[in-house]
């Protein structure tokens, strides 16, 4: 408790007559400390990041392309530049295409990449059997936090 | 107005306001109480709970690291999937999708405590892994 003009008040409150004459009582109008639903959702969304994948695209008999893109828990676009692990079958490799930036692992089944500051990262998979490749991704060093249960199947057949 | 109702808005978010949808994004993994050793074995029931510590109903993948020398598996007939490593000392396994649960059966031949760790790993969701597990063989 703290002792401000002769009373005792809660440490983090305000009294009454110190508010700033706009702030409305007890509506949506106090700015400071006040955490809303949707004031919580907003900070927290791109905090929390999805991956989602394109339809992957033949470009020729042993090569595939497929897009991936960070969103949100609303399935909104993440524009922000994060580091993730992707896998997929041995008989497979990845490399990464024009928007992306690969780490470590590109041309192998393996690798690390960032996706651009638009949260996509391009992958060109390349494949000389015929089978379906599934790829995963995952978190790995300096990862925000992600969820990562979609993958993608990548057909050769 | 007492001054009680003006700051009532203050840093509150109930349980209510914290939609069940929302918590329900966001998996973490808790372990049940360990069966008594039986045949070099111990059975445990991972279950995964949302953040308002309620069981959680969903399939996610986990990795399972244990100390050296022990090996871990799914109970027989137990719930979840062993997607890889299966009767080794690094697994990734696969919750039930109608439970959220996974039954491990840790095994090994030494004698003394064997530590359990999860963690996040390909094909992971919001996963937290901060619970490690303790098992104690005679």
């Amino acid at each position: 408790m703290t002792r401000l003009d002769g009373r005792f008040i809660k440490p983090g409150s305000i009294p009454a007559d110190r508010l700033d004459p706009e702030i409305v009582f007890g509506g949506g109008g106090v700015p400071d400390g006040s955490i809303t639903p949707q004031k919580l959702t907003a900070s927290l969304l791109a905090s929390f990041v999805r991956v989602s994948w394109s339809d992957p695209v033949a470009v020729d008999p042993t090569t595939r392309s497929v897009d991936l893109q960070l969103k949100d828990l609303l399935g909104d676009n993440i524009s922000a530049a994060h580091v993730l692990r992707i896998t997929c079958d041995e008989r497979a490799s990845l490399a990464v295409g024009d928007q992306g930036t690969a780490l470590s692992g590109d041309g192998s089944s393996d690798c690390i990449a960032q996706t651009n500051t638009s949260g996509r990262l391009d992958l060109i998979v390349t494949c000389n059997q015929t089978l379906t490749v599934s790829l995963a991704a995952g978190p790995t060093q300096l990862s925000p936090i992600l969820d990562c249960r979609i993958g993608v199947d990548v057909s050769f057949i | 107005m007492p001054i009680a109702d003006a700051v009532k808005p203050v840093q509150k978010v109930t349980i209510d306001e914290m939609a069940q949808e929302f918590a329900d994004k966001f998996a973490i993994v808790s372990f049940g109480t360990p069966g008594v050793e039986a045949d070099d074995a111990i059975a445990v029931t991972l279950q995964l709970k949302n953040p308002l510590m309620e069981d959680l109903a969903v399939k996610e993948r986990i990795r399972l690291t244990c100390t050296a020398g022990a090996t871990m598996s799914l109970v027989d007939a137990g719930d979840g999937t062993v997607l890889s490593g299966d009767d080794s000392e690094d697994i990734i396994i696969e919750t039930d999708e109608t439970t959220g649960s996974f039954d491990l059966e840790v095994s090994t031949t030494d004698v003394g405590t064997i530590t359990v760790v999860g963690g996040a790993t390909q094909g992971s969701g919001f996963v937290s892994c901060g619970e490690s597990l303790d098992l104690t063989f005679a």
